[in-house]
């Protein structure tokens, strides 16, 4: 939890002003994106929402699976 | 060249023919390639394999389409094979030991010093699901989301609604989603009665219902922060609440002697064995941060999840990776380590005397009890002549507990009390 809110200072802390559109280059990379592999994250939830008791957090948490 | 990259572009057009079909688009014999034009699809199998336990196979297919108005719609269709066999909560003993099928139709032996895993798991899953994503206005934009999937004893529906909004000059977005899934679960052979004992096939079972059902609500508020022209982060919160059957139909708890750890004689097993019991409702609350930077041509990872629900489990999650680049291909190492607590009524077995005032709940499940489970990956990307993509993931999950408790009893104590299991994880995605 500690380890939360310390990402979330140090993330915050470190404001820029703006962008103009032509400082987006980095960000606008495919590798660059959030979740840029959906299908290895929704494979990989899936597996684990399988194998522990703690699921979601990315994005929903629901299984939709019974997986005993 | 000329004949390669014709007959490249031939299989390009038959597989997002093919794809749009399958996914229920417009499917017309001799449509152009106009018709399913802007059609984005990844084709993935995953294969999923446990030493002595479960394998799986899921092949996927995920598509999207995007539209001159930048609304996007999003098609998944997943299928599911399980087979192999899993923990069903009772502890080793000295002695073999007998247990029913969940069906009451047959039993199962597990010989003396194994864990106990039943082996009949069997299943397949089928899984469809959709999104669209338009915008509202130039700042706002709304994602709506609907899946149903279907298995042998399961059966989901659900829906979501995410709301998107971008402020302070688009370096930051907001989001606000909340989702419903509606489950019914049909156990085989009808649901236990939670705290009872498994008798063996000449007795009559204690079941309960042919069916049950849950129902979950879901919210998760997220905020993404773009720090500078090479990081960007994002910060959620969920809460989750769900209400209904919680329990694992096919989990049991031994009862064992107070002295001698060994499982004691039940009504007409030659073991007692209690059926799983859990609330009919749970509260989780998760807190999720990721942040990504590029380094130079590459780029790096690094997420941290913390859980907690009214069960008592707690659990934190770290995942690093990071991605090198090159010209055509990437190679991508990535790092999980997960950890958690037990829930409060775990109980790897329970001693005699505790039997006789045992409380609501009971579960010997081993993703309910304290344990840390690491994967370790690696994932290579490149380019097929045609530019479309391909990757190769492969992948290692260890999990471990708890192995030699400190309330273990007698020949417990010669036993791992937790079924520690390791897997191998190897995925295939080709997207075009």
């Amino acid at each position: 939890m500690r380890l939360f809110f310390l990402m979330v200072l140090v993330c915050l802390s470190g404001c820029s002003a703006s962008l103009t559109p032509w400082e987006r280059d980095i960000l606008a990379r495919s590798d660059m994106a959030l979740d840029n592999a959906p299908l290895d994250s929704a494979f990989n939830d899936h597996i684990y929402f399988s194998k522990e008791a703690s699921s979601g957090g990315r994005g929903f948490s629901g299984g939709g699976c019974g997986c005993n | 060249m000329q004949l390669n990259h014709s007959t490249n572009k031939n299989i390009r057009k038959l597989l997002k023919t093919a794809t749009g079909c399958l996914l229920g688009a417009s499917c017309v014999a001799n449509a152009d390639e106009n018709s399913l034009s802007g059609w984005e699809t990844d084709i993935a199998i995953l294969s999923y394999t446990e030493t002595d336990r479960v394998s799986a196979i899921e092949p996927t297919i995920n598509t999207k389409k995007t539209f001159d108005d930048d609304s996007i719609l999003g098609i998944k269709l997943v299928v599911d094979s399980l087979t192999g066999a899993s923990p069903n909560g009772a502890t080793p003993s000295n002695n073999v030991q007998t247990f029913t099928r969940p069906s009451g139709k047959g039993s199962y032996q597990t010989a003396s010093g194994e864990t106990p895993l039943d082996d009949t798991f069997q299943d397949t899953r089928i899984s469809l699901s959709g999104s669209y994503q338009h915008d509202i206005n130039r700042m706002d934009k709304l994602i709506w989301g609907a899946n149903v999937s279907n298995e042998f004893d399961f059966f989901s529906t659900g829906g979501s609604l995410s709301y998107l909004h971008d402020f302070n000059h688009r370096l930051n977005t907001l989001s606000l989603g909340l989702s419903m899934e509606y489950d019914v679960i049909t156990p085989q052979g009808g649901s236990p009665i939670a705290l009872a004992q498994m008798q063996a096939t000449t007795s009559t079972q204690p079941k309960l219902n042919d069916t049950e059902n849950k129902v979950l609500g879901e919210l998760v508020i997220g905020l993404t922060h773009i720090i500078n022209r090479e990081t960007i982060a994002q910060f959620n919160y969920g809460y989750a609440q769900s209400s209904g059957y919680h329990n694992d139909p096919y989990k049991v708890t031994s009862v064992v002697d107070n002295l001698t750890g060994e499982s004691i004689v039940g009504d007409s097993l030659s073991g007692t064995y209690l059926y799983d019991s859990r609330p009919d409702s749970r509260n989780r609350h998760s807190f999720y941060s990721q942040l990504k930077h590029a380094f130079g041509a590459d780029s790096a990872e690094v997420s941290y999840r913390y859980m907690f629900d009214d069960w008592g489990i707690n659990s934190h999650t770290i995942e690093l990776s990071y991605q090198k680049n090159f010209d055509d291909w990437y190679i991508q190492p990535s790092l999980r380590y997960y950890t958690q607590s037990a829930a409060n009524f775990y109980r790897h077995s329970i001693t005699e005397t505790d039997a006789a005032n045992i409380g609501d709940y009971l579960s010997s499940d081993y993703r309910l009890a304290e344990m840390w489970s690491t994967t370790i990956g690696i994932k290579v990307g490149f380019k097929t002549p045609d530019g479309n993509k391909n990757s190769i993931r492969l992948a290692y999950y260890y999990q471990d507990g708890n192995t030699s408790p400190s309330d273990a009893i007698g020949i417990q104590k010669d036993y791992e009390l937790f079924p520690t299991l390791d897997a191998v994880i190897v995925q295939y995605t080709y997207s075009f």
